[in-house]
């Protein structure tokens, strides 16, 4: 076959992690339309089978293909995806297995929903479930450590979902949310590891890490970097301590638990580990700490997986004691090994789970004690079983068998007595529940009764035998296997690395201990089998678990994990928490007014302590300089701030508004003398229809009710009044200091500056204008979207009050009917005048807006609400729809000029009766702008207009 | 002129906050309009340089910083769009409490 051009492979490695995210969508939408009633696992099937396909398509050459798309050049910080040796195996497994999951579910998933009455979608689950793979592919591919935890986050979230699937019930939530917060959690942890590497290293890249780890052994934030690194990838693949949120996870539906919690995202945290080890690898400790966990993991969870009852329990801890395993390897640098027992396992463990799925699906049982003989009805799963249990046990001829040989090989080859006697004692307990779960399930004891009410599927059976033969097939021709993991071994450290698959006679240290762990595992699994039938006999269920209490002799070191163990902890974080809520909660008064001062002068007095450091106050001019403009200027001062404290003061509703509208005209004057004349003009405007608003919502509100509120009887008792007093002043104090502060240190002039030029570029005078339409015209869309979204949610508001239309006609003066008639059209002739204007010189497409508004507004004062009603069409909510699409339309219109920029500007400059026409998208924006001003005014003053007060 | 700028928006600030501290509703929405104004003219007082001339291309050499206002054009229109929802809420408080103390409006699920 020809290689595939790099940067084509490249490329089409990026669409295959895109494509699972963007069927998970397509699943949904084409749920809700209707098209996968019949099929819903089709999609999810077809994408996993065609990166599966596609995967192993690109698998050329060692380095693999890479894709990568800058984000941040300084620091360089990039998405980045490359297919090695490691993500090809990860990749292989994760969309294989995915595909005999989603094969598996296709029957499994309507009785399962069925079962729990649930009202979810099949398509919800696939959708999930294609979500998760795109995630896991993510991860597995991610060439650069922020892309790894965007995606690592990814597996966390669909993990939630698929945990919490039959959301209705409340062990998967709290199971979810268990699981969620210390995955995520620990997530953080990682990230934050991944922020000290970047910082370190100056690069975040994964191949830019190699090499590096002498710099980290010797960073004082190594020690940081490896306890999160650990703790994260602990999270992730259930290592103590942090496991305990694995076995709870079980009640997500099973192809799930098969998939996620036991072959693919439990992976994800040795992985990490692989994907790391070159960095971490020379920082004293890491190694040590590596199979110090791995060993208490490994030894943990075969104990607790040898004395649980229920089916998918056991494998839960099962797969705790597996990733024990791994991490044991990984900390004595046993490449080959860990990623064998990765790859088999996998396969291993997600037979199980299938075959567990078809037991419970078949019998209605999925606990031990009451299951057995299931081979006389069942032969295909039981050989399938027996085939995968057996594997896990490390039975000769079967690739667990492999899996054990080159671990006790590695573990003999370290050299360390206790690592090896703790091995084989975990393999003895590997070999005991694996036995016992074949051996009670499908063999020892009575079938139970209602045994062949539910039929097997043969889509339930086929990727259960499939694996089942893949265990065997593997175990006869174990370098076949290796021709997946040596590549991902090589990978991880940097190194070749080739598994030696051979057996000698006379047999070498690692079959010696295999034989070990044979006699050992069936002398254990007699005497266990013996203890519990003896117990059975006894007719009190007054005895605990006969089993239980013989495995733990150590009995008090169970209860000990368990009354301090991560779990209790766990069980006691949650009321702690609760508990710091509620004491949170006494601080809150639920007055408004305390919320206020906090909010407000809090900062205030932040600014106060920011004073010290001015280092120049503004000089006072000398009387003999005061000049006119300042005398003008200090009158202005002095009557908004007169007006102001006036407002404040008159008990009367209507004065207060008028006299802050007043303080509003004012600052428009201060304005213009500030060299601001647009924004004075649109001061005008806004304080003017705000007024307006303000008084028709007074006239709303019956007089009663205002009475009340002005009544002094109810104000504040003194010393609220004197803090709100002090608390204001305060406010004022700082907002002056800071103000003066700023003035008498103004800031780098060079933008400001720099927009004169760039207003002449765009061929418009007012620079205000230009920046507003041009470079910012992001905001001033954003601005045009938020005053939209302001109308609806007032509007929204007032549609939900109780309703009485007034249209019945109400007396208003002949002059002033008239009058209203005749100007109306003026203003609107006016308003037109300034959308034309703004072909000449744009940005007054809000203006034109509020004086449209406020034509209308002139109408319904001087006629009455009733005639306005009958006589004007009104389209408010097609309005504020045309304007937003106005406004999105002339901006994305902008990507297509030379600027390839967004908003930009674009059109023809023509000339018309001698004045230069604008006929560009600014124009349009503009128009955009005064139809969502125009529309949302007018739509809000009909609202509140509309409606008498409550009666 | 710039000590009688910053008092102005000190000032015109201190009371729109003390409004809000009442417990009248109508004089709530009121200190929000004051406190807006106060915040405009602040950000037109934060101008990194001075000048006699609006700022239009034609006088250039004269003229102020542009930056602040058109920072204060965009805050003005959404400090509009935000005071309508408010005088919305005002009334629908009105309409459903049969009051306009904010200080009985202690629970939010009244």
């Amino acid at each position: 076959m020809e290689a595939i051009p790099q940067q084509a492979a490249g490329t089409a490695l990026a669409a295959l992690v895109a494509l699972p995210f963007v069927a998970s969508l397509a699943t949904s939408l084409a749920d809700r339309m209707g098209w996968l009633r019949r099929r819903p696992w089709l999609p999810a099937l077809s994408v996993a089978l065609l990166c599966l396909a596609g995967f192993s398509l690109l698998r050329t050459g060692r380095e693999g293909p890479a894709f990568s798309l800058p984000w941040i050049d300084e620091p360089p910080i990039a998405f980045a995806l490359r297919l090695d040796g490691l993500a090809f195996l990860y990749a292989i497994l994760v969309t294989g297995l995915g595909a005999l999951v989603v094969v598996y579910s296709s029957s499994h998933l309507p009785t399962e929903l069925h079962e729990h009455r649930s009202r979810r979608r099949q398509s919800t689950f696939y959708a999930y479930l294609l979500f998760f793979l795109g995630s896991m592919l993510g991860v597995v591919c991610a060439d650069e450590l922020l892309t790894l935890y965007v995606f690592w986050e990814a597996t966390s979230i669909s993990s939630f979902l698929l945990i919490g699937l039959h959301l209705h019930e409340a062990r998967p939530r709290a199971a979810a949310i268990q699981a969620f917060t210390i995955t995520a959690g620990a997530g953080l942890l990682l990230f934050l590891a991944f922020l000290f590497v970047g910082r370190l290293l100056g690069t975040t890249s994964i191949p830019g890490l190699a090499g590096a780890g002498e710099a980290i052994a010797e960073s004082p934030l190594a020690i940081f970097l490896v306890t999160f690194t650990i703790l994260g990838a602990a999270a992730k693949s259930a290592l103590a301590p942090l496991h305990f949120w694995l076995p709870p996870a079980m009640v997500a539906p099973t192809p799930a638990s098969a998939y996620l919690h036991s072959a693919t995202m439990v992976a994800a945290g040795v992985f990490l580990l692989a994907r790391l080890s070159p960095l971490l690898a020379e920082v004293p400790g890491f190694r040590g700490a590596l199979v110090a966990v791995g060993a208490a993991t490994m030894m943990a969870g075969g104990i607790v997986a040898s004395v649980r009852n229920r089916l998918k329990e056991i494998l839960a801890w099962s797969t705790i004691s597996q990733y024990g395993y791994v991490a044991l390897l990984l900390g004595m640098h046993a490449w080959g090994a860990a990623l064998f027992l990765v790859g088999i396992h996998a396969l291993l463990k997600a037979g199980l789970f299938l075959v567990v799925g078809v037991v419970v699906h078949a019998t209605g049982e999925s606990d031990l004690r009451r299951l057995g003989g299931l081979y006389r009805r069942m032969p295909w799963t039981t050989a399938s079983a027996c085939l995968l249990s057996l594997g896990l046990a490390g039975i000769p001829f079967t690739s667990g068998f492999w899996m054990k040989e080159l671990f006790y090989e590695a573990a003999v080859e370290e050299g360390v007595p206790w690592i090896v006697t703790v091995s084989i004692a975990a393999g003895t307990l590997t070999f005991v529940y694996s036995f016992r779960f074949f051996w009670r399930t499908f063999v020892s004891g009575r079938t139970p009764e209602p045994l062949g009410s539910e039929r097997t599927f043969p889509s339930q059976l086929l990727p259960v035998l499939l694996l089942a033969l893949l265990a065997v097939v593997f175990g006869l021709f174990p370098g076949w296997a290796a021709a997946f993991t040596d590549p991902a071994a090589s990978a991880a450290a940097a190194a070749p690395v080739a598994s030696r698959f051979a057996l000698h006679w006379p047999p070498g240290r690692a079959l010696l201990a295999s034989l070990c762990t044979f006699v050992l595992g069936i002398g254990l699994f007699v005497w266990l089998e013996r203890r519990e039938r003896a117990f059975h006999k006894l007719p009190s269920d007054a005895f605990p678990h006969p089993t239980r209490r013989a495995v733990a002799s150590g009995a008090l070191a169970m209860r000990v994990i368990r009354e301090i163990g991560p779990r209790k902890l766990w069980e006691w974080f949650l009321p702690a928490l609760d508990a710091a809520g509620r004491f949170l909660a006494r601080s809150q008064t639920g007055r408004l007014v305390h919320y206020l001062l906090f909010l407000v002068a809090v900062p205030a007095l932040f600014g106060l302590l920011l004073l010290p450091q001015v280092e120049t106050w503004p000089e006072m001019v000398p009387p003999e300089e005061i000049d006119q403009t300042s005398i003008a200027f200090g009158a202005l001062a002095l009557a908004a701030v007169g007006l102001a404290i006036t407002s404040a003061l008159v008990h009367s509703h209507i004065a207060a508004i008028l006299m802050v509208g007043g303080v509003g005209f004012v600052l428009a004057l201060v304005f213009s003398m500030l060299r601001a004349p647009d924004v004075a003009l649109v001061q005008v405007a806004v304080e003017t229809v705000s007024a307006l608003l303000l008084l028709i919502v007074l006239s709303r509100i019956r007089v009663t009710i205002r009475e009340e509120a002005i009544a002094p009887v109810r104000q504040r008792s003194r010393p609220a009044r004197i803090g709100a007093v002090l608390g204001a002043g305060a406010a004022a104090i700082s907002i002056t200091a800071t103000l003066l502060a700023v003035g008498a240190n103004p800031g780098d002039p060079s933008l400001g500056k720099s927009f004169f030029p760039a207003a002449e570029a765009l061929e418009m005078d007012g620079v205000v204008t230009a920046i507003l339409v041009d470079y910012r015209g992001f905001d001033t869309l954003g601005e045009a979207t938020v005053f939209a979204a302001g109308t609806l949610g007032a509007l929204l508001l007032l549609s939900g009050a109780p309703q009485r239309v007034l249209l019945r006609p109400t007396w208003h003066p002949a002059t002033l009917n008239v009058t209203t008639r005749l100007t109306f059209p003026v203003v609107l002739v006016f308003a037109a005048e300034l959308i034309v204007n703004a072909t000449v010189a744009p940005g007054e497409g809000f203006s034109a807006g509020v004086l449209t508004a406020m034509s209308v507004l002139l109408l319904y004062v001087g006629l009455g609400y009733g005639p306005v009603e009958r006589e004007l069409p009104f389209f408010g909510r097609w309005g504020l729809a045309t304007g937003i699409s106005l406004l999105l339309g002339s901006a994305v219109f902008g990507l297509f000029t030379e600027r390839r920029s967004f908003l930009a500007s674009a059109g023809p400059h023509s000339e018309l009766f001698g004045e230069t026409l604008h006929l560009t998208t600014h124009a349009l924006f503009d128009l955009g702008i005064f139809f969502v001003v125009a529309t949302g005014v007018i739509a809000i003053f009909r609202a509140i207009g509309r409606r008498k007060e409550m009666p | 002129m710039s000590w009688m700028l910053a008092i102005t928006a000190g000032a015109l600030f201190g009371v729109g906050l003390y409004l809000l501290l009442l417990r009248d509703a109508i004089k709530f929405v009121l200190g929000f309009s004051l406190i807006l104004g106060a915040t405009n003219l602040y950000l037109l007082g934060c101008g990194t340089f001075r000048g006699e001339r609006a700022p239009y291309v034609s006088e250039a050499a004269a003229a102020v910083d542009p930056i602040p206002q058109a920072l204060v054009l965009t805050a003005i229109v959404i400090g509009f769009a935000v005071l309508t929802l408010l005088a919305s809420m005002v009334l629908l408080l009105a309409w459903r409490t049969g009051s306009l103390d904010l200080d009985r409006m202690d629970r939010l699920s009244r």
